[in-house]
């Protein structure tokens, strides 16, 4: 089964499908518009994705379109489910099972953080939690384990209900 | 262990960053000018729309305050996300249109072979099918000159592509904007992804019928002015007229461009803009700021800049050409002073009847010749660009000896402050007589980046079509627009000893009836690719 159908399957659409293409594939700080094309001068990168990693892009779409539904927004635009997708990728590349709400909340730490557990639910990401929800997730962030029980932090408080995400 | 591949692409053509000029690579698949078009088009909506105008004012304060940077670029980065679909697909609409007017329709035909999956998705979004286009066509038609109806076909389709990409990116945010520092506060973002364009795109598709198409397209042509403005005002807001009301059909908010202020919003950062009116300004402006591009030239330049040819080598390579075409070639020179050197940058152009007749000697595929089929008879061909080092003050009057040519004609006047550096002033002195002409050349190969012996030497794609428009605007106004295409001189540390002297062109070397709409072609050719401000870039990089 090619990438593109698995990642397809899950009920992503083409287009995201194709994002997290561009995403896993491209090296960028996404703060340019660039125009790729593909390669076919034989330069270049190429992301392999080797069996074992399969399932863990299934796991990450599958989470990501589970997570879609729960919340409240109408619609997410292409590239923001792809960036939450990739997310959830990496880090379980990284033997860090994240949950679809946890990347989430690293996306928006990451983008604008420092915040605190108020400005967080104000997002469209997070507004069916509360904010002890919120403070609760990122308690668990801050000692995350990973699936062979070392525990990381993944975001950091300033004491003052501040907080960032850490290396994300 | 099997392996499974993602797209395999890294052939990066042009980018676009909020605020800046648009950047291509030369010497890519795609001629510069499709891949300008594509990043000018961002630049439209940058520009043009309100939550343009806030990336805009994120790119700026990144860039001026390095202590911001990085949280300017994530905020960026994350607005992006929001607007991708809208960008690109707008973009590479504009892109394809480009493609059709330069009658490229291999690469249209084509593009599944080097658009990525996500451009087409995109791109997907902004294209209609004939049958809505009947009306735009039939308006079209109308035009009295049927020469003209191709081209204001195209331009009729972009403004469409323009109204609906315009009507998702200009989201309220004004009044959020208003509320304090806000260019990288969290309640713009929210209220972004609350607003994202890429979810409003949904419902301004679903009204951009063909009836909307068609009333707009009358609406646009109904307000152009019977006498020629002197600006672009009345076009302007004719498109913002359409662009709200293609929002109020599709029942999201809008607001114009103007409800962003970014001297406003930057000031708040201590950062001081000052901001033109671009409706108001006269229009061989605005078409001075669409024409400005950074074009980079890929490894073969840089390499042909730290080495440059020996001019004896030179000559050699030149006497293979002509012996390869039996014909000479025409020949735009820019001459400048690195540090100590002296610098020839020859770029050798042929017309598409001396490229045809080379085509059927050697025998190219037939989808190749019909391809020149479709090229303006004046459009020029850039075959060859030779990077010449010249001993400093000696050699430049011998130019024209070294390659026998009868006559060269300076395209440029040096500028008064040259003269201040009396090495620079030695130099002019001794040119004396030197009109430059003639360089008859001809092409060893036209295509695909193959090399000559000399390994200096850098071989250009065919360029098709190339600024007809800018090449008139570029001579009726020399000496001056020379100077203006100097890019990027002033971001470079004022130790660089760089400077253009001038350029000179041959004068008639294709035949004594090469037109000379032909030449100015090749003339603006060369300034357009801006060779010589890649040297400025390279240089900056050595930290000279």
């Amino acid at each position: 089964m090619s990438v593109t159908r698995l990642l397809a399957n899950s009920g992503l659409s083409d287009q995201v499908v194709s994002l997290i293409d561009d995403a896993l594939s491209t090296q960028s700080d996404g703060a340019d518009m660039p125009l790729i094309l593909k390669n076919i001068a034989g330069r270049g990168t190429a992301t392999a994705l080797h069996n074992d990693d399969l399932p863990l892009l299934e796991a990450a779409a599958s989470l990501t379109v589970g997570y879609l539904g729960a919340t409240s927004i109408v619609a997410w635009a292409p590239a923001a489910i792809a960036g939450l997708v990739v997310l959830l990728y990496k880090y379980r590349k990284k033997r860090l099972e994240l949950s679809a709400m946890q990347a989430a909340l690293l996306i928006e730490l990451k983008s604008n953080g420092p915040l605190t557990a108020k400005e967080l639910v104000m997002s469209p990401a997070m507004e069916k939690l509360t904010e002890s929800e919120v403070t609760a997730e990122l308690q668990r962030l801050t000692r995350f384990a990973r699936y062979d029980g070392v525990r990381t932090s993944l975001v950091e408080s300033d004491g003052q209900d501040m907080w960032r995400a850490v290396d994300v | 262990m099997e392996s499974f591949y993602l797209q395999s692409a890294n052939e990066m053509l042009g980018l676009f960053r909020p605020g800046g000029a648009p950047q291509v690579r030369a010497g890519s698949r795609l001629p510069i000018q499709v891949v300008h078009v594509h990043e000018m088009a961002h630049r439209q909506l940058c520009d043009a729309t309100s939550l343009g105008r806030y990336m805009t004012g994120l790119a700026i304060l990144g860039g001026r305050k390095p202590a911001r940077e990085e949280r300017a670029n994530a905020v960026l980065a994350s607005t992006l996300q929001q607007c991708w679909t809208v960008h690109e697909g707008f973009a590479t609409y504009s892109q394809m249109l480009e493609c059709r007017r330069l009658a490229r329709h291999d690469l249209v035909e084509a593009k599944e072979e080097y658009l990525r999956d996500s451009y087409l998705s995109a791109l997907g979004r902004f294209e209609c099918d004939e049958a809505g286009l009947e009306d735009v066509v039939r308006e079209a038609a109308r035009l009295r000159d049927p020469q003209a109806v191709h081209g204001a076909l195209l331009l009729l389709l972009g403004y469409l592509g323009h109204i609906g990409a315009a009507a998702a990116m200009s989201i309220p945010i004004g009044a959020v904007l208003a509320e304090g520092p806000a260019l990288t506060e969290h309640r713009t973002r929210v209220h972004i992804q609350r607003n994202a364009p890429d979810v409003r795109l949904d419902s301004v598709l679903q009204h951009l019928t063909p009836q909307f198409r068609a009333a707009a397209i009358r609406r646009i042509v109904a307000a152009k002015p019977a006498v020629p403005s002197a600006t672009n005002r009345w076009l302007d807001d004719v498109l913002s007229d359409l662009v709200r009301d293609l929002c109020a059909r599709a029942e999201i908010s809008y607001e114009p461009a103007d409800a962003v202020s970014l001297p406003s919003l930057l000031g708040q950062e201590g950062i001081s803009v000052v901001e033109t009116d671009a409706r108001d300004l006269p229009i061989g402006t605005m078409r001075d700021y669409a024409d400005e591009v950074l074009i980079h030239c890929g490894d073969d330049f840089r390499e042909a800049i730290e080495n440059p040819v020996p001019l004896d080598r030179g000559r050699v390579v030149h006497e293979e050409l002509i012996r390869t075409f039996g014909h000479r070639p025409h020949v735009v020179c820019e001459i400048g002073s690195i540090g100590q050197e002296i610098m020839l940058f020859m770029h050798c152009f042929t017309s598409k009847a001396a490229l045809s007749s080379y085509y059927r000697k050697t025998g190219v595929p037939e989808a190749e010749l019909r391809r020149l089929e479709d090229i303006d008879e004046e459009s020029p061909a850039k075959v060859w660009l030779m990077v010449l080092s010249l001993d400093y003050g000696a050699s430049l009057p011998e130019v024209p000896r070294h390659f026998g040519h009868e006559r060269w004609t300076w395209v440029s006047d040096y500028q008064p402050e040259y003269t201040r550096n009396a090495r620079h002033f030695e130099i002019l002195g001794r040119a004396g007589e030197v009109c430059a002409v003639a360089l008859p050349t001809s092409l060893i190969k036209s295509r695909g980046g193959t090399r000559s012996r000399s390994s200096h030497v850098s071989t250009m794609p065919f360029s098709g079509t190339l600024f007809s428009n800018l090449g008139e605007r570029v001579l009726e106004r020399m000496p001056q627009d020379l100077c203006l295409h100097e890019f990027a001189t002033s971001d470079l540390p004022a130790r660089v000893p760089v400077v253009r002297l001038g350029m000179m062109r041959s004068d008639g070397s294709l035949s004594d009836a090469a037109p000379a709409s032909f030449q100015r072609n090749c003339v603006a050719a060369t300034i357009y690719q801006g060779f010589y401000s890649e040297a400025y870039r390279l240089l900056a990089q050595r930290g000279m």
